[in-house]
């Protein structure tokens, strides 16, 4: 492997976009003064060596400490995540060599803080040059700027029957019988943001699947209400878009399903979340509420994204336990007793697990 | 939106898979908010796709009104931190005092320290405490092996599993190889209990002793010094100082030479380890 020697910079050509590859439509948006999940394509012009580093560099925005991923699967190599105390930096080391024609693709949580532009810088070079980023240019680099639309105020939380109010929902491998999730709309933007006809739609990762067995009848209701929903499910390979308007029986008495201040539990069952959420499997979702049925109704926007866990089920000889129950908000004694999560294993065979395929 | 913070433990070698063990994440805890629950979820690691699959998950659990603001100060709760400066002694006495006792498996006592004290792979407990048989039996095998962890600021965290056999409040045991402070200064130093059952903290004492000029010592070796030219009046000769160390120095300390009767260039000094290899220092 020749060394680049260059008098000017490899450009990297950087696009912005979301995780799965969806596309900018209707909510699938990113928003300001929120937080987002990115994907951040960036095309490599000329191979690069190993030992080379990688740098994001975000300009009025900025990272959630942790939550990067890099689409890099080596048996050799793996990247590891510095990220800078002021969160706009994350330098992305032993990648291993990169060939030519690469398009590394990360995601990260990012919190656009701006009303304008936000700008990605991306650098490549030696470890040495990447961080003490002092260099008026770089062996590799790439620049693309961005922006967010402001979001709605119709939205309170997302919760399902196995955790209840806490932004979470469970991951199973199994449609699980009984099993719903709950999508809680308030409409605080106004006394006629909404009127007769008003409907959600919201897009969840392509990866969230629904059962060949859903019945909109039993599997949906508004507000408890059984046979309260019409829905309308188109799976694509970069998203699941789902539709929920009121059924004709229901907007006969309630035709507006979603008034102002009015707290309004969309229930669904027969949802499957399949992998248990990390800095890869993520889920964002994107909501819409429009305002009413019309043709080009006004519409509301935002997006959140939801924690995917596996239900409770300590194996044999597992335990979690919190050491002390001391608590302090005085900053001078945040080391005097500090106690300790403490996980234990007395039975080896727990931990044992079999890999699954 | 999701409010857990979290941390991955991804383990090295299959140990886990024969060995009993515990993890310990030490941290402090700033507020008593609602439903402090605390999960693990286990699975495993693709090393291939460097991305996690989860399979079992488990949770603690302690509402929020069942952590407090105080500890109950016990003047006997001591520890007999007495040694050379950096040295590794034997039977370092912990003179526990502790009222409010669940007995059987386990309790814990809690050393936090402005210095590492209970260094893992060197120090242990020692034989009389492992002989004892009441009011408290130590078996530090597994996940109830001592720990000595490093928090943050310079500061260390020592944990020590214990079963109470009886509700005796007052007992010692002893550490081997407890590394002693080797710094000018003497070191801050937090002991405490966390009983058995609800891990409430239960018995504490603490030792404010930094900024009050006292000092751990420890001689030098060999201590020799000796110039080029050793006549009255010469100018721009050197002098080298030769010295040996009985214990470890502080990696990150200072060196002071205190010179009379001679003017010193402070601007320029060597540190050489005993095979000539050069230590970077600054003066």
């Amino acid at each position: 492997m020749l060394y680049p020697i260059a008098t000017t910079s490899y450009q990297m050509t950087v696009a912005l976009g979301l995780p799965y590859d969806a596309p900018f439509q209707d909510a699938m948006q990113y928003y300001k003064y929120t937080q987002n999940y990115m994907q951040f394509s960036i095309q490599i012009p000329y191979s690069v060596p190993t030992g080379y580093d990688l740098r994001l560099k975000l300009t009025n925005a900025y990272f959630y400490t942790g939550t990067a991923y890099i689409n890099i699967q080596s048996s050799t190599y793996t990247p590891t995540y510095d990220y800078s105390v002021d969160q706009y930096n994350i330098i992305i080391s032993n990648m291993g060599p990169i060939v030519v024609g690469t398009t590394l693709k990360v995601i990260a949580l990012v919190y656009i803080n701006t009303n304008t532009l936000f700008n990605l810088n991306v650098y490549i070079d030696t470890p040495d040059i990447i961080k003490t980023f002092t260099a008026s240019s770089y062996l590799y680099q790439g620049i693309k700027d961005g922006s967010g639309i402001a979001y709605d105020n119709f939205f309170n939380s997302f919760w399902d029957s196995t955790f209840g109010q806490s932004w979470r929902i469970r991951s199973d491998t199994n449609f699980i019988s009984g099993h719903y999730f709950n999508i809680r709309v308030y409409q605080n933007i106004g006394t006629t943001a909404t009127s007769s006809g008003s409907y959600i739609r919201f897009y969840l990762p392509p990866i969230v699947q629904v059962s060949t067995n859903f019945d909109a009848s039993t599997d949906c209701t508004i507000k408890g209400s059984a046979n309260s929903c019409l829905v309308t499910i188109v799976p694509q390979s970069t998203y699941l878009q789902v539709t929920i308007k009121g059924s004709s029986s229901y907007l006969s008495s309630t035709p507006n399903a979603f008034q102002y201040q009015d707290t309004v539990d969309v229930r669904l069952k027969n949802f499957l979340f399949p992998l248990t959420s990390t800095n890869k499997i993520v889920y964002p979702i994107y909501l819409t509420l429009y305002k009413s049925d019309i043709v080009n109704p006004t519409e509301y926007k935002r997006t959140f994204f939801i924690s995917a866990d596996p239900q409770e089920s300590d194996p044999t000889g597992l335990s979690l336990s919190y050491l002390s129950n001391y608590v302090t908000s005085t900053q001078a004694n945040y080391q005097t007793y500090p106690g300790a999560l403490r996980f234990v294993s007395t039975n080896t065979a727990s931990m044992n697990l079999v890999v699954q395929p | 939106m999701c409010w857990f913070d979290r941390i991955v433990v991804t383990f090295s070698d299959t140990s886990y898979a024969s060995t009993a063990f515990q993890l310990l994440i030490p941290d402090m805890q700033t507020g008593q908010h609602d439903d402090n629950s605390f999960w693990y979820h286990l699975g495993v690691y693709n090393t291939i796709s460097k991305d996690y699959s989860f399979l079992y998950a488990g949770k603690y659990f302690r509402d929020w009104n069942y952590w407090g603001t105080s500890v109950s100060t016990q003047t006997s709760f001591t520890a007999d931190i007495v040694g050379k400066a950096g040295s590794y002694k034997l039977n370092t006495a912990i003179n526990v005092y502790n009222p409010s006792i669940n007995t059987g498996v386990s309790s814990f006592i809690f050393l936090c320290t402005q210095w590492s004290l209970f260094e893992n792979g060197v120090t242990t407990l020692s034989p009389a405490t492992l002989a004892l048989t009441t009011p408290a039996t130590f078996t530090p095998t597994g996940e109830n092996t001592p720990l000595g962890l490093y928090l943050a600021n310079g500061m260390y965290l020592t944990v020590i599993p214990l079963t109470y056999v009886s509700s005796t409040a007052a007992f010692t045991f002893w550490l081997d190889r407890a590394h002693m402070p080797y710094t000018y200064d003497l070191p801050d130093m937090y002991l405490y209990a966390i009983r058995k059952n609800d891990w409430y903290l239960t018995s504490a004492n603490s030792f404010i002793m930094s900024s009050g000029g006292s000092l751990y010592e420890s001689p030098l070796q060999s201590l020799v010094a000796s110039c080029q030219d050793n006549a009255v009046g010469v100018v721009n000769t050197y002098c080298t100082i030769v010295f040996g160390t009985s214990h470890p120095l502080l990696a990150t300390g200072n060196i002071r030479l205190s010179l009379s009767g001679m003017t010193v260039a402070t601007e320029t000094c060597f540190l050489y380890h005993s095979n000539s290899t050069a230590i970077a220092v600054t003066c």
